[in-house]
């Protein structure tokens, strides 16, 4: 849900890094900060234990120019991975405007991919939301591993709703398709913003 | 009434109008009770309007972790056994704050330090709650597909509160499918019908093919 302030003349949008645990939600977050010019973001908050997993959330604000005499805020979230934090993850998700779907490629994380996404589907369902509904892209990260599945296995798994999603093939840890993922979503949203219904069938992915 | 602040859709429009409005208020609870600063937090973890020492504002990061941390504490004292939580009060060395529910929909965090005391700033609270959330619950609830529910649990208020300034009147609140004022336009209101801008008009977007971020 985006909010609009007419006074203060910004509109703010909230995005959601999602995926399984391990998948590279947090790495793409700390890419984005140090890629985007200190000017247009803010500080990358990380809420994570002492082995570096994330326990509530990562958050960081970035700032675009949009729409001509508004500043336009991006508020990046993560959520984090582990089954046991699903009431975080269902709070995070609170009137999220877009989702990158961060999938693990390596054939051992199939199955977590799987969960992550049901049990994204059902957390926004929770909230009065539906996955069909709200922008999302798919990032197939660690596409630098080796024994990692088929894009087009991962998409037949990952990618057969209603909508089609646009998909990167990504490596974080390098940035590698990092930027092009925000890129991608945020167009998304501000496309659906812009004609202020449901989400249109599937862009081109970059 | 004022069209120009509404949840058109998924979206809240906040109208200078109205966000004057907050801001009075929170300006006047912050000279009632002492409190430094005092922000109205919307439970997706944006801040909607503040008051009191802008030193103290750092609302992006303040507004996300505030909603976190309530919405986390009151998962908390569900699971203990309580459906009923109504905040929390932090005491430090160097400042004190409290979260307080408004609407289901919004939170208001008080900072403040001595001489200013719990007290009086909890009872100064529930006034403003008092005054904010008429307003707050309207927004919520017009616009297609607004709907009341939220993260929060707010308590019921006593009349104990400033009923004064409840009223539509003094919030000049927004009705059903409305739209905001064209920026810059004098108090031309957008048609509440017109195809999918927001409220904007075609020339404010640089929206394009156009990344809005650096590239990879």
């Amino acid at each position: 849900m985006a909010i609009i302030s007419h006074d203060t003349r910004k509109v703010s949008f909230k995005l959601v890094y999602c995926g399984p645990p391990l998948g590279g939600k947090t790495t793409n977050l700390a890419h984005l900060h140090r890629r985007i010019a200190p000017h247009l973001r803010g500080r990358l908050v990380t809420l994570a234990s002492s082995v570096d997993r994330t326990l509530f959330f990562d958050f960081l604000p970035v700032k675009a120019a949009v729409i001509r005499g508004y500043a336009t805020e991006f508020l990046i979230y993560t959520v984090p991975g582990q089954e046991q934090f699903n009431v975080t993850r269902q709070t995070v998700l609170r009137g999220v405007d877009g989702i990158v779907f961060v999938a693990d490629s390596q054939l051992d994380r199939l199955d977590g991919n799987l969960k992550a996404l049901h049990g994204l589907r059902r957390n926004l369902v929770r909230n009065g939301q539906s996955l069909e509904a709200v922008p999302v892209v798919l990032q197939l990260n660690k596409r630098d591993l080796p024994s990692i599945a088929p894009v087009n296995y991962l998409e037949y798994l990952l990618n057969r709703g209603p909508v089609r999603w646009p998909v990167f093939e990504a490596s974080a840890t390098d940035g590698y398709q990092v930027m092009a993922t925000l890129n991608a979503l945020a167009q998304r949203v501000l496309r659906q913003f812009y004609h202020h219904q449901p989400a249109a069938p599937a862009l081109a992915a970059g | 009434m004022d069209f120009s602040s509404a949840q058109s859709g998924r979206h809240l429009h906040f109208s200078a109008a109205l966000a004057s409005q907050l801001r009075r208020a929170l300006a006047d609870y912050c000279a009632d009770s002492g409190v430094r600063y005092a922000a109205l937090i919307e439970e997706g973890g944006t801040l909607c309007a503040d008051a009191g020492d802008d030193t103290l504002r750092d609302s992006a990061e303040i507004a996300a972790l505030a909603v976190g941390a309530f919405a986390a504490l009151q998962a908390v004292a569900e699971r203990l056994g309580d459906d009923q939580f109504e905040g929390f009060f932090h005491e430090g060395a160097r400042r004190q704050f409290c979260f307080t529910p408004v609407t289901p929909k919004f939170l208001l965090l008080s900072a403040f330090q001595p001489p200013a005391r719990f007290g009086v700033v909890k009872i100064c609270a529930q006034k403003v709650i008092a005054r904010l959330r008429d307003p707050l619950e309207l927004l919520s609830l017009s616009g297609a597909g607004g709907e009341k529910s939220g993260i929060f649990h707010p308590p019921p208020i006593s009349d104990g509160g400033n009923s004064a300034g409840t009223s539509q009147d003094s919030f000049s609140m927004a009705g059903e499918g409305a739209f905001p004022v064209s920026p810059g336009s004098g108090g031309t209101f957008a048609s509440p019908r017109s195809p999918g801008r927001n409220g904007f008009e075609p020339g404010d977007w640089v929206l394009g093919p156009e990344t809005h971020f650096p590239r990879d």
